[in-house]
């Protein structure tokens, strides 16, 4: 154990001494290795949080509504979906796997199962760039059900993916609190959010003709004011009720939550608090759409979906290494790193003693 | 070009590129009288250049450090082969099952198999076999949904056709519209000599006037080559007619319309059923007797990372000063002290 003689002792510490002490040239060549290999960039795997998203985009009628804005001008949601997705997109960090998927009627139809976002940039930008209410197949628009819908694809095909529902919440014909889409696998087994489009405010829906024109807006008469429920049959009147023992008691809370507006289902808003009520029956998060950079990093920012070995970028971390041995090179750099991050913490201190001193 | 920043606030380390202005990264040697040192212009003149390098270089490195990217741009993407538009039937029929007939005309089933799973199967092992060309994908029910355009990333291809398998089909379904929107998928692109529109349907259907004339003012413009691969159902009625009714009768059935419509539109035509395996590597071989021009597909490239030319000029740029110091001279020797 005492193998060491005691003389030998200083001489070691002095060449640990010599090792925090790099000269300037150790510095100036520490920094032009690691330009060297920033400039190679070098992909190092890492262990990162993967997401991997199912984006499913409401495409129903409702979505001609123009009552938002791009860049200042009046734009149909649709318009605004497809543009702040794809901005999405583009800053959606690589690795990230993104799929696509439209929802009309009571049915989500996948586009594509998730692919890897910055590989397939062009595809997903093209195919987004596409997705219109145009291609609808059923005109009503059953949204708890589409949500439903999607979410068992996932359940039975790729549970790390996330949904992200677009849609702006407005059912139609409009659901009865008491005869409500239930959702019947496990909440909380497929992750995901919710996503409003659209104001508060209600806005008259377009009506869309085969070629794409307008022809005026939906009128009170053209829509199914109440849910089929309330209306009872075909043949009695309006206010005859069907009569429902079974039925438990929905609490008004709910009810009203469902934000159904009899008479003003012609108009379109964002439905809010329904999303916000599905999204906690889901154990969903809720977002409103905004830009698409914001989108992004709320998107991440959320639960991820895996941990994998993803090949990283290095080159930053690399240059900014650079930089540090750069500064010690140029400035003092024959003082350990430590005490050099000292000395330029106290410089303003030192500075203003010296000139107290000069005073004095 | 445009020129982006991943990280703009980083910019603010930019006057660090002033640092060489200030000092110098060369040890300083006391002498005792710098009168005695002779004076040495070219010395001077190359430490000014030295300097001004390495502002250059600071300045190169912390751009890299904020992330230069050069932004979203469309390129042309030239390759050789073929372009196919498929047009896949996603209709509710297609969830019926998948029907042959065998010798005596009785019609059985294929194992339980349904019209949409076998047209997965086959589109599955067609994009397989074509893995040079570009393939662009539409759905249709009611209307046609356009899913992908022509790419060769056919990972991205085979992902969208198993996700057809998801769920039930749509609603009804209407060939014409599906045929006029596949065939936009070739507007304002070169002609190639290899366009193939491949329609994937388990009917037939009948046309009216005005979208016949559009089929066929289309089909022609773009001189493509039409390929119906036809899924029949239990009790469809198949498309070889045996049959010597008149025309008029058998156009009443939506198979037989299209197959002649299709046929007499004037540019190279063939159906092929889905059952027989034969006729599908004859359909993949057919296209490859097609002729054979670049084809040039633009394609949105996604922001790319110029880090390798940031961080590369500041190399460039400050080795002469790692080179020089490399070569100094840290303690006076004998012969520079006398």
């Amino acid at each position: 154990m005492s193998a060491v003689p005691p003389e030998v002792g200083p001489s070691r510490l002095q060449r640990v001494r010599q090792w925090l002490m790099p000269t300037r040239r150790a510095m100036l060549n520490t920094a032009a290795i690691l330009l060297l290999l920033a400039a190679i960039g070098p992909e190092v795997p890492l262990l990162r949080p993967v997401h991997s998203f199912l984006f499913v985009v409401d495409i129903s009628m409702s979505m001609h509504t123009r009552d938002m804005h791009i860049d200042g001008e009046p734009a149909s949601r649709a318009e605004a979906i497809r543009r702040s997705l794809t901005d999405a997109l583009r800053e959606l960090p690589c690795g990230t796997r993104a799929g696509l998927g439209i929802f009309a009627g009571y049915q989500t139809m996948v586009l594509y199962q998730p692919v890897e976002v910055c590989g397939h940039y062009n595809e997903l930008a093209s195919s987004v760039a596409k997705i219109s209410p145009k291609s609808i197949w059923a005109s009503d628009s059953e949204i708890a059900k589409g949500i439903y819908n999607a979410m068992g694809f996932l359940e039975e095909s790729d549970r790390e993916t996330q949904l992200v529902f677009i849609t702006d919440g407005h059912e139609a014909p409009p659901i009865s609190a008491r005869y409500r889409p239930q959702f019947r696998g496990t909440a909380g087994a497929v992750k995901g959010w919710l996503v409003g489009v659209g104001e508060s405010v209600p806005s008259p829906i377009p009506k869309i003709d085969d070629r794409g024109k307008q022809v005026g807006v939906w009128r009170e008469a053209e829509v199914q004011q109440a849910d089929p429920y309330a209306s009872g049959r075909s043949t009695s009147s309006g206010s005859e009720k069907m009569v429902d023992v079974g039925a438990g008691k929905i609490s008004a809370d709910v009810a009203a939550r469902l934000q159904t507006s009899p008479g003003r289902e012609h108009l379109s808003q964002l439905r809010e608090t329904y999303l916000k009520l599905l999204a906690e029956e889901l154990e969903f998060d809720y977002t409103r759409l905004g830009g698409g950079t914001v989108f992004a990093a709320k998107l991440v920012s959320g639960q991820a979906s895996a941990w994998r070995w993803v090949p990283t970028q290095t080159s930053q971390g690399l240059g900014a290494l650079a930089v540090l041995c750069l500064l010690f090179a140029y400035w003092r750099s024959n003082m350990n790193p430590v005490s050099w991050t000292l000395y330029w913490l106290s410089w303003p201190l030192r500075r203003w003693q010296s000139s107290r001193q000069a005073r004095g | 070009m445009n020129l982006i920043f991943d990280n703009p606030w980083l910019l603010l380390a930019l006057p660090l590129a002033l640092m060489p202005l200030l000092r110098t990264p060369i040890q300083s040697l006391p002498h005792p009288y710098l009168g005695l040192v002779p004076e040495d212009p070219l010395g001077r003149l190359l430490s000014s250049v030295l300097r001004i390098a390495a502002v250059i270089g600071i300045a190169s490195l912390v751009l890299g450090l904020a992330g230069l990217s050069r932004g979203e741009r469309v390129i042309e993407r030239v390759g050789t082969g073929a372009e196919i538009v498929i047009m896949l039937d996603r209709s509710r029929s297609m969830d019926q099952g998948f029907g042959r007939t065998v010798g005596t005309e009785q019609l059985l089933m294929t194992q339980g198999e349904t019209k949409n799973g076998a047209a997965r199967r086959v589109l599955t092992e067609f994009v397989k076999s074509r893995p040079n060309d570009a393939i662009g994908l539409l759905n249709f029910s009611t209307r046609p949904i356009h899913v992908l355009p022509l790419t060769n990333r056919h990972e991205v291809v085979q992902s969208a056709i198993d996700a057809a398998g998801l769920g039930r089909g749509l609603a009804e379904t209407d060939i014409g519209l599906a045929m006029i929107d596949g065939l936009h998928y070739f507007d304002e692109r070169p002609y190639t000599g290899s366009r193939v529109l491949m329609l994937v349907s388990d009917g037939g259907a009948q046309l009216d006037e005005l979208t016949q004339v559009k089929i066929i003012e289309g089909a022609r413009k773009h001189r493509i080559s039409l390929y119906w691969i036809y899924l029949r159902g239990r009790g469809s009625p198949g498309l070889k007619v045996e049959t010597t009714e008149d025309s008029g009768q058998r156009d009443a059935v939506p198979e037989y319309f299209l197959d002649r419509f299709f046929g007499e539109i004037g540019i190279p035509y063939r159906a092929y059923e889905a059952e027989d395996p034969q006729q599908l590597k004859a359909a993949i071989s057919d296209i490859d007797r097609l002729q054979r021009l670049p084809t040039r597909t633009p394609e949105v490239v996604p922001k790319q990372s110029l880090a390798a030319l940031t961080f590369g000029l500041a190399l460039f740029l400050l080795l002469p000063v790692v080179i020089v110091s490399a070569m100094q001279v840290t303690r006076w020797s004998r012969s520079a002290a006398h």
